[in-house]
């Protein structure tokens, strides 16, 4: 299409000029009533960002070896899921369910959670299951923990003794009436926590809960670890479950994935050094709980994303642990602070709308207001507890006021953004069509990301990982406003 | 270690059973169903009254997005019942988008355990706003598998028609193509070379006001029988328009379909001829280089219930041999053509049957549904997935198996496998 231009003007070509087709999606955009558009005043919602809590606890469960989540729900609740997994992360995923029937809604589910766990024990021979409601059962009002007494009396006749050893059982109450995924992976991880960790001595190990973080994410944070030389043991690790080697017919079937977070891991847990949770909202009821039973340090941290977050964890690691920060991390941090000054000129005073789930938010508002970037419009997907005051804390420091949209839908943001555009959106995949239309460049980040390859491998946390995304952001910009590299010579 | 109870490949299975608890099935739930074929009907505000996971995956249908709100249910309302929720829901959602010609709200779990009176809403509505509102009464347990959504849905599609007249030139309405991958266009494309008009095509392209005025075609093409055939039954009973089982997957079928429509309308034999000649001709030209590839390679197909016979019998005309065939919420008519491709069929595989298969049988490449599609990989095997997404085209007509044969050729003979084998 270059080839086509007759004369490059000095200003190499606009984006409009090169004639990518990227139509607005809606070009005769009629503008709703405008009582109608904030959430706070609408019963209907519109584009939520967010989904409801199982998926949550189905996501952590995923994290730990040989375990599979058992859905005490519909046949659509693990369907739909499973086709998320897949989107995201193209891994197969072992995900059970109860396949509640009509029959189940009238006298309850306890004959399909029995069954069903003997089904799930006798073929697949899992190492944990945990049992994870749905609005239906909660509805219902399915006694769960009795059932699971009584089912595991069934498989001990069936079977033998052994299974009290050889599997283990957590229950998730996740009602999808309340809350949403980020919820749900929270008490997942208090749930593990509490029916698992016990406290038989004492070691040096520090305890990670990352949240929903990309196996990448998680690849980045034993990277640092690593480096410091700190023993470590990171909970619900997906990154060797959800992306995995290709090495060819499994020896087993079922087939599991190779990695995981080890149940002893979590039983050891209560004697961990201290426990981190490195999303607040996806994790920080785990840690919490740990402090209160084990009166060890539960350390709530906000996502490692950006230099000043990294620069927190490091130290307080380094604190916690009595390693001294080794100059090979001071090394990336370097090269993240020269990433940086090396491209101020596309970053500075670009404006920038923010959306996804809230740890992510949070985070990544400090790391483009570090960058010199104004994020204008901001919504954290769910509800909570601590990302509106994080974000107002990144950007008091720089003098800006962004709008944060709490407890809202994406219909009121994106409102927002057609009244007042912004230079780059990052977000989610769903934010693509508001991308479109605005014509606006989408730096895609957090849960979920599925229109793109390999961006679960590709870290954003750490000094390593915001040098790889602020190359995506600053790619983005390239790509949308200088196409032409010819006259950046 | 716990035993494992001796199970063997595929164990052959009735269709339309309830699914046994932890079996691991790929079957969804009736509002998916629901989603499923109600999902792109365009003119039409879809409200999901439920909690809002429920509207969040419901946004994708068949691999594309479509517009969905909510009522977002939370504890209150589940407490306190969201009636009032839901009417002011539905007022506001018609004053955002007035240009809707009517709403479909969906009951899922909770508001059908709850026991919302949502008909009752809709109706008061109905008379504040003047729109048509109808209740798809789906919440995920009310069935075995999605083909009860299926079913729902078309009830109240065939709700929506009236009787009109119909016009001179032959019209014919899509029945059942759900325009995976652009496949509505081919068909219309070839239908169009007879002289042929679609009026729509349900619902692959379907708007409301196309779907009310349905009764002005002469014929209904019934294309997947599972989901669409007492639609045309009810169709032939109240507005006599006949229904004819056609399908263009495969180059027999298509020509056979193209003869059949041709008798019915009786267009002359050789224009009906001349368009199976030429594109009998293009397509083979087409797949001839990629032959010997195909020959003698087996295929396991693991998909939904339709498109076991069809899918099947395209692989078969391209030389592959199909060893077993498992659907999802297999139905009687879908099995007995499959029987004609392979004599292991079976319904609802776990995924440790589907991984059995996969172990004994060996299979070059399997043709099974996009949430599964990465465990056959994972085992060294390639996936042809369904509903294949946009990029690589329909698979119907002349064009689509063309397009079929080049997405085989690119699984079986991508090097990666060569890769896999060979060792350091």
């Amino acid at each position: 299409m270059i080839n086509n231009t007759k004369e490059i003007p000095i200003e190499g070509i606009t984006y409009k000029e090169l004639n990518i087709e990227k139509k607005p999606l809606s070009p005769e955009y009629v503008p709703p009533p405008e009582e109608l558009v904030p959430a706070a005043n609408r019963a209907v919602c519109i584009d939520p960002s967010r989904t409801c809590m199982p998926f949550g606890a189905m996501w952590a469960t995923l994290g730990v070896h040989r375990a599979i989540p058992f859905v005490q729900g519909a046949q659509g609740c693990t369907t739909y899921v499973r086709y998320t997994f897949a989107r995201v992360f193209r891994e197969p995923t072992l995900i059970a369910n109860a396949s509640f029937h009509e029959d189940a809604a009238v006298f309850g589910g306890r004959k399909n959670l029995i069954k069903g766990l003997r089904n799930l024990v006798c073929r697949y021979q899992p190492e944990l299951i945990s049992i994870v409601t749905t609005c239906s059962s909660e509805v219902i009002g399915d006694d769960i923990q009795s059932f699971l007494d009584e089912a595991l009396e069934v498989m001990e006749e069936e079977m033998d003794p052994d299974i009290y050893d050889a599997v283990k059982f957590v229950i998730v109450n996740t009602p999808s009436f309340a809350g949403s995924h980020v919820e749900g992976y929270n008490r997942a991880a208090r749930e593990f926590l509490k029916t698992l960790a016990k406290k038989t001595g004492q070691s040096e190990e520090l305890y990670f809960i990352p949240g929903m973080m990309m196996p990448g994410d998680i690849r980045e944070l034993k990277h640092i670890f690593e480096l410091m030389d700190v023993p470590y043991k990171i909970l619900f690790d997906i990154s060797d479950t959800l992306d995995c080697p290709l090495t060819g017919m499994p020896q087993m079937v079922p087939y599991y994935p190779p990695g995981g977070t080890r149940v002893e891991d979590f039983v050891r847990a209560g004697n961990a050094k201290a426990i981190f949770a490195l999303s607040p909202d996806a994790g920080g009821a785990g840690a919490m709980w740990m402090e209160k039973r084990f009166k060890m340090p539960g350390l709530i941290m906000t996502m490692p994303i950006g230099v000043r977050n990294t620069d927190k964890l490091v130290k307080t690691v380094s604190e916690i642990s009595g390693r001294g920060i080794p100059d090979s991390l001071r090394w990336e941090r370097g090269i993240l602070l020269d990433a940086i000054a090396d491209t101020i000129h596309y970053t500075m005073g670009k404006r920038v709308a923010i959306c996804g789930d809230p740890d992510f938010v949070a985070a990544a508002t400090g790391f483009v207001c570090e960058l010199g970037m104004i994020p204008t419009y901001i919504l954290p997907g769910s509800k909570t507890k601590t990302a509106v005051q994080t974000i107002k804390d990144a950007c008091a420091e720089y003098d800006i006021e962004p709008t944060v949209f709490v407890d809202s839908d994406q219909f009121e943001w994106e409102y927002a953004l057609k009244q007042d555009k912004p230079d780059v959106i990052l977000g989610h995949s769903r934010c693509l069509n508001i991308s479109r239309e605005l014509q606006v460049p989408l730096v895609r980040f957090g849960f979920p990301v599925y229109d793109r390859v390999g961006y679960q491998r590709e870290p954003i946390v750490g000094y390593r990982g915001g040098e790889r995304f602020l190359a995506r952001i600053i790619n983005a910009i390239l790509d949308q406003y200088f196409p032409d590299d010819r006259t950046q010579q | 270690m716990l035993s494992i109870l001796k199970t063997e490949v595929l164990p052959p299975k009735s269709c339309g059973l309830a699914t046994e608890p932890g079996s691991m099935s790929q079957r969804s739930c009736v509002y998916f169903g629901a989603r499923y074929v109600l999902g792109p009907i365009r003119e039409a505000i879809h409200l999901v009254h439920g909690a809002v996971g429920c509207s969040y995956y419901g946004k994708m249908v068949r691999g594309t997005p479509a517009p969905v709100w909510t009522t977002d249910m939370e504890e209150d309302d589940v407490i306190f019942g969201g009636r009032e929720k839901l009417k002011k829901a539905l007022i506001e959602a018609f004053r955002l988008k007035p240009e809707a010609k009517g709403a479909f709200v969906y009951i899922t779990c909770v508001s059908g355990l709850i026991g919302e009176d949502v008909t009752t809403v809709a109706e008061e509505v109905t008379q504040i706003t003047g729109k048509t509102i109808k209740v798809v009464s789906c919440p995920g347990f009310s069935g075995f598998s999605q083909s009860k959504g299926h079913d729902l849905s078309y009830n109240l599609i065939f709700e929506l028609i009236k009787p009109v007249k119909k016009p001179k030139e032959p019209v014919v309405n899509l029945v059942g193509e759900y325009n995976v991958g652009g496949e509505t266009q081919v068909i219309k494309e070839l239908l169009e070379k007879l002289g042929i008009k679609v009026h729509v095509s349900l619902t692959g392209e379907a708007t409301w006001s196309q779907i009310e005025t349905m009764s002005r075609a002469h014929l209904n093409l019934m294309f997947c029988g599972a989901t669409a055939e007492n639609f045309c039954r009810k169709m032939k009973e109240s507005f006599s328009i006949p229904f004819m089982k056609v399908s263009f997957y495969g180059l027999k079928s298509t020509a056979a379909s193209l003869r059949k429509i041709g008798d019915f309308f009786e267009i002359p034999e050789y224009r009906v001829e001349k368009v199976i000649e030429e594109g009998e001709k293009w397509a083979l030209s087409n797949i001839f280089p990629w032959r010997k590839v195909f020959y003698g390679k087996k295929a396991l197909i693991v998909l939904g219930t339709y498109r076991l016979g069809p899918q099947g019998k395209m692989l078969k005309e391209l030389g592959l041999e199909v060893v077993a065939a498992a659907s999802i919420f297999g139905r009687i008519d879908d099995h007995v053509e499959a029987y004609s491709i392979t004599s292991r069929v079976t319904d609802n595989p776990g995924d440790y049957e589907v991984e059995k298969a996969l172990t004994l049988l060996k299979p070059d490449i399997v043709l099974t549904n996009a949430r599964d599609q990465w465990r056959p990989i994972k085992f060294g095997i390639p996936v042809l997935s369904f509903p294949q997404p946009k990029e690589r085209g329909p698979y119907a007509g002349y064009k689509g198996m063309v397009n079929f044969a080049r997405d085989l050729h690119r699984c079986l003979n991508a090097p990666v496998w060569r890769l896999l084998k060979s060792e350091f």
